[in-house]
């Protein structure tokens, strides 16, 4: 019993070591962001002096050439339609797939995978050319359609199984009515698809979010540069300014997160059928 | 029963569209473009293989292999240290430890953040002089341990793999803890009835109950230890420094396409052969991972 008791305390312990860690480099960033640069020179863990400031936030929020409330307003310009528009497209194509019978398990499940395997990088070159020809390099538009095109895959593949777990005959009732496919699709099975397309949503939004080699080969003028891309501007050449730096990587990260903390549990039930299911 | 397919494709047919679009099209150009010489702008030149010949045995064959090795040495690290520990801490997890939503939450952090922070976060963490790290190895007499992490040819592949698994071990913890949760609890509490130890509980019934996850996340380790390109990139910029000590086929990829600073060539075609080969490896176990996940739902 005793030993059971250690053991249980052994396990407590290193589970919040571990914590710490994890955690340990948030709370420096946020110390950083909080402090005048001469404290944190001695090392933002030393409280001797400790002087607050939102210096650091008011000029990442203004800053002349990165500013954050200009990329924080791109970022969701963009990252909202390449959630929404892959989302109806994906849930409709699931939902085909799903219910007319097609060989589509096979097939859809190797396109996805050609997906996964392929780097980013690879379709770069003529993913640039295909939106000169269609005249869409430096339009948020351009961006939204690859964005769109790299969640497709995989948000079909996660709705289809979830439609499979959706039996069919609440549907046929509807259909014995006389109702057409697409009124029955956007009138019972969209409704029930809601929790599914939830766990989805999450994934697809941080993920465009926190993109940035997407957005670095589509989109270049100053003015419409996305927050993740201002980041690195904000780096001096000559000289970092850790602080500024800091209050702005703070901004960028407060939107997933809060995505996060609210669709918790959407999120994860997401995250787990999109790797194992 | 037949196909409907006049009823199925409306409901597919704009998902596909954008997907041959923008990703089939582009894939199958760059197959096309590997077997060319093309700077960008100029005209494109057919070589045939010379691409591949001189990736494989010619000129860029020691880069190559040198930057392939460290993809393998890559894997093989976050296949022991991500999936390792998040087996372990999913097991610690999974008997309702007091916390355990706060933590999960702490250790999956860094996985919704962006790549680009990432960076930030670790290259100010590591800063030589003034970042916790170093400082913390002075302050416990270790100050001999001190260097540039990311700087030293010794230790900066490392490094990264160390911010990679930082960054990644929420995701493994996550999955593997759903797999845990999954086992029916009956099996538990028959095993403790008859007296056995948590560490008998750990290596007979969830280990075993657990190798289909395992399967499957090793074969996306693999996936990703291949195409892994960001947190090179955000730690130690296209050049992989130092000397290429943390060079991958991502940024050799990268160097080659569009070149960059010190690097001679800038040759799509050549850049595009990089790709195919990356792609022609990771596509054997890609199509095992099919194979595994279709398995796995049939039961």
């Amino acid at each position: 019993m005793m030993k059971r008791k250690i053991l249980r305390y052994i396990r407590i312990a290193t589970m919040w070591l571990v914590a710490l860690i994890w955690i340990l480099p948030f709370v420096g960033v946020f110390m950083t962001a909080i402090r005048p640069m001469e404290e944190i020179l001695d090392g933002w863990w030393n409280f001797e002096k400790f002087n607050l400031t939102f210096e650091n936030f008011s000029k990442a929020l203004t800053h002349p050439t990165a500013s954050l409330a200009q990329g924080t307003k791109n970022s969701l310009i963009v990252a909202i339609p390449a959630t929404v528009i892959p989302l109806l497209i994906a849930t409709m194509a699931g939902y085909g797939f799903s219910r007319y019978k097609f060989p589509s398990k096979k097939l859809t499940f190797i396109l996805i995978i050609i997906t996964l395997a392929l780097p980013q990088q690879m379709i770069a070159v003529p993913v640039f050319q295909l939106l000169n020809a269609f005249g869409l390099v430096d339009r948020y538009l351009g961006l939204i359609l690859i964005h769109s095109a790299w969640g497709i895959p995989w948000i079909t593949f996660f709705m289809r199984n979830f439609f499979s777990t959706i039996p069919a005959n609440i549907e046929e009732a509807a259909r014995i009515d006389g109702a057409s496919d697409f009124l029955v699709f956007f009138r019972i099975i969209f409704p029930l698809a809601l929790p599914g397309i939830a766990s989805a949503a999450a994934l697809q939004f941080t993920w465009v979010w926190s993109d940035f080699f997407l957005a670095l080969i589509s989109v270049y003028s100053p003015e419409k540069l996305l927050a993740t891309q201002r980041i690195p501007l904000m780096r001096g050449v000559y000289h970092v300014d850790w602080g500024l730096l800091a209050a702005g990587a703070i901004l960028v990260l407060v939107v997933p997160l809060t995505v996060y903390v609210i669709l918790q549990k959407q999120y994860v039930k997401g995250m787990v059928g999109w790797s194992l299911k | 029963m037949r196909v409907k397919y006049r009823k199925l494709l409306p409901f597919i047919l704009p998902a596909l569209l954008i997907y041959m679009t923008f990703i089939i099209y582009p894939f199958a150009y760059s197959f096309f473009l590997s077997f060319f010489s093309w700077n960008g702008v100029g005209e494109k030149i057919f070589v045939g293989i010379k691409n591949f010949k001189e990736m494989l045995f010619g000129n860029y064959s020691k880069e190559f292999f040198n930057a392939l090795g460290h993809n393998i040495y890559i894997f093989i690290m976050l296949t022991i240290f991500e999936l390792g520990l998040g087996f372990v801490i999913a097991t610690l997890l999974a008997t309702n430890i007091k916390g355990r939503r706060v933590f999960q939450t702490i250790a999956y952090l860094p996985n919704i953040i962006s790549m680009v922070l990432v960076g930030f976060i670790w290259s100010m963490m590591l800063n030589p002089q003034w970042g916790l790290i170093n400082q913390f190895l002075r302050t416990i007499g270790l100050g001999f341990l001190a260097k540039p992490w990311l700087g030293d040819p010794n230790t900066a592949l490392n490094t990264i793999i160390f911010v990679n698994i930082w960054r990644n071990v929420g995701f493994y913890v996550l999955v593997m803890l759903a797999a845990i949760i999954d086992i029916p609890p009956e099996l538990f509490e028959a095993a403790y009835m008859d007296g056995a130890s948590n560490w008998k509980v750990v290596w007979r019934i969830i280990f075993p109950l657990t190798v289909p996850t395992f399967q499957t996340l090793v074969v996306l380790l693999f996936i990703w230890s291949f195409n892994i390109f960001d947190v090179v990139y955000a730690l130690e910029g296209v050049q992989a420094g130092p000397f290429r000590s943390t060079d991958v086929l991502g940024t050799l990829f990268y160097r080659t396409a569009f070149g960059g600073l010190g690097s001679a060539a800038t040759d799509l075609g050549l850049g595009a052969a990089v790709a195919v080969l990356i792609f022609m490896m990771v596509i054997p176990l890609s199509l095992l991972y099919v194979f595994l996940v279709e398995r796995r739902s049939k039961r």
